[in-house]
């Protein structure tokens, strides 16, 4: 039971200080694990909505939870994939998961799909609605949070301007 | 059992990367130098932190700070203070670096850096104002980053800044250049203007990267203040060039300060690459499973 979401948590926590710091020990993973719950957290509400509002699903609520997490799969691979390169290889961090963010965002929306006609028992345009109702609700809540830590709307984009040579 | 195999096996490899971690894993003890009638403090000014856009907490951080040799800290998210003020006090409370509450007043064309304030600035006004709001508030002003895109510096605003961040971490040679004929022409403007190195550090290079190096009479946060206010500053940048007063940059030379220890890196890297297989291990085997459970579900219809 919940055997993925705990994996999850477990996988931030671990991928934050081997970026950060290059260095794994228990107090750095339960810190960062803790601090960062809030992205499983999130991820668990959104899931537990279309999960309860879903009249024909196969499993139980518990299950579903687990099975859900499924989408975070991409996710997963991209937080792995960003250790290596920006802790390991030292690899400019903004640049490295700006590009590599890309299929990470893209194909968690196929899965969901596929969750919500599986386990869900909806119909394919059913599992469209609930996959792009996912993704609107994520990204609302990932942007509000970056627009909100780098100084608002008007930061972000005067930073994303000079990376990209706008301002020079 | 196909399932089952792979997942304990990541989920050993990742309790043993933290066990060796944990194992090897000591925080050197330091004590700043004291030269002549000064302390040689280490500072990094600009760090973010977590909640906001740094990856580590206050308290990760300020540990961190001490293992990079940091005497001093400040925690200057962009435009709010709220995560500044908790790094500050869990500091009151505990042993380490000092720690600067601090923000990033962020605009888009300036980007400057509060060290020692009380309450968040408004990023919504010119340079000199936001400059002079820090003082009114008894703390020190810094230029961040101050690259040619960042017009918003003019001569009054240059000559009211206490620092200026001379290195700061940076991809290319020209931008340390910009960094540094930035501090020379404000210390042409104002010639106690501090040199500031500072590593503007979110989740890597690693912290302190670029760093500042203070001649405080006192071993505090006012009398870190006070260093910077009266330009008793070098600034070190991430290749190890020195910025500042000729007298003071000798002064660090000769003292060979204390840098990063890295005491066990053989542990550090076994523990780190076993994390990651075992993180590796763990969800390929969650996928495996994922998959033996559609085909259950498809077949039971």
């Amino acid at each position: 039971m919940l055997e993925r979401p705990a994996a999850v948590l477990l996988l931030i926590g671990t991928v934050v200080p081997i970026m950060a710091v290059q260095r794994v020990t228990f107090g750095l993973v339960a810190i960062a694990a803790a601090s960062w719950s809030f992205v499983v957290a999130v991820q668990m509400l959104v899931g537990a909505a279309l999960i309860v509002s879903a009249p024909a699903r196969s499993v139980s609520m518990a299950s579903a939870l687990d099975l859900w997490f499924t989408g975070h799969v991409p996710f997963s691979l991209w937080l792995l994939l960003a250790a290596v390169g920006v802790g390991g290889l030292n690899v400019p961090a903004v640049a490295f998961l700006l590009f590599t963010a890309i299929p990470a965002a893209v194909w968690p929306a196929y899965i969901v799909c596929g969750f919500c006609r599986t386990v869900l028992g909806t119909t394919a345009p059913g599992a469209r609605r609930r996959a792009a109702a996912h993704q609107a609700i994520v990204w609302t809540l990932a942007l509000a949070y970056v627009f909100w830590s780098a100084g608002g709307f008007a930061a972000v984009g005067s930073s994303v301007a000079r990376r990209i040579g706008l301002l020079s | 059992m196909r399932q089952v195999a792979p997942r304990a096996i990541g989920a050993a490899l990742l309790a043993t990367a933290v066990v060796i971690g944990t194992v090897s894993d000591q925080l050197p003890a330091h004590v700043p130098q004291r030269i002549g009638e000064y302390w040689m403090l280490v500072g990094d000014f600009h760090v973010h932190a977590f909640p906001g856009d740094g990856s580590l907490t206050p308290w990760t951080l300020r540990s961190e700070a001490a293992r990079a040799g940091l005497d001093v800290l400040a925690v200057t998210n962009h435009n709010q203070t709220a995560t500044a003020r908790l790094a500050r006090r869990i500091a009151a409370v505990s042993s380490g670096p000092i720690v600067l509450a601090g923000q990033e007043v962020t605009n888009p064309p300036y980007h400057l850096i509060a060290l020692g304030i009380v309450r968040a600035v408004s990023a919504d006004q010119r340079a000199v104002d936001a400059i002079e709001e820090v003082h009114e508030q008894g703390g020190v002003a810094v230029a961040a980053h101050p690259d040619r895109s960042f017009r918003g510096f003019d001569e009054a605003a240059m000559a009211q800044l206490d620092g200026t961040e001379a290195a700061h971490e940076a991809d290319r040679d020209s931008e340390r250049r910009e960094f540094v004929e930035f501090y020379e022409r404000a210390r042409r403007l104002n010639p106690r203007v501090a040199p500031i190195g500072s590593s503007d550090f979110h989740l890597s290079p690693a912290l302190a990267v670029c760093r500042t190096y203070l001649f405080a009479r006192e071993w505090s946060a006012a009398g870190v203040l006070e260093a910077i206010r009266s330009g008793r500053t070098v600034a070190a940048d991430d290749k190890g060039r020195l910025y500042g007063d000729a007298a003071l940059v000798q002064l660090v030379e000769s003292a060979e300060p204390w840098k990063r220890v890295d005491e066990h890196p053989a542990f550090r890297r076994v523990s780190v690459t076993l994390a990651w297989a075992g993180l590796v291990g763990m969800l390929l085997a969650g996928g495996a499973a994922t998959g033996q459970h559609r085909k259950h579900l498809v077949k039971s219809g």
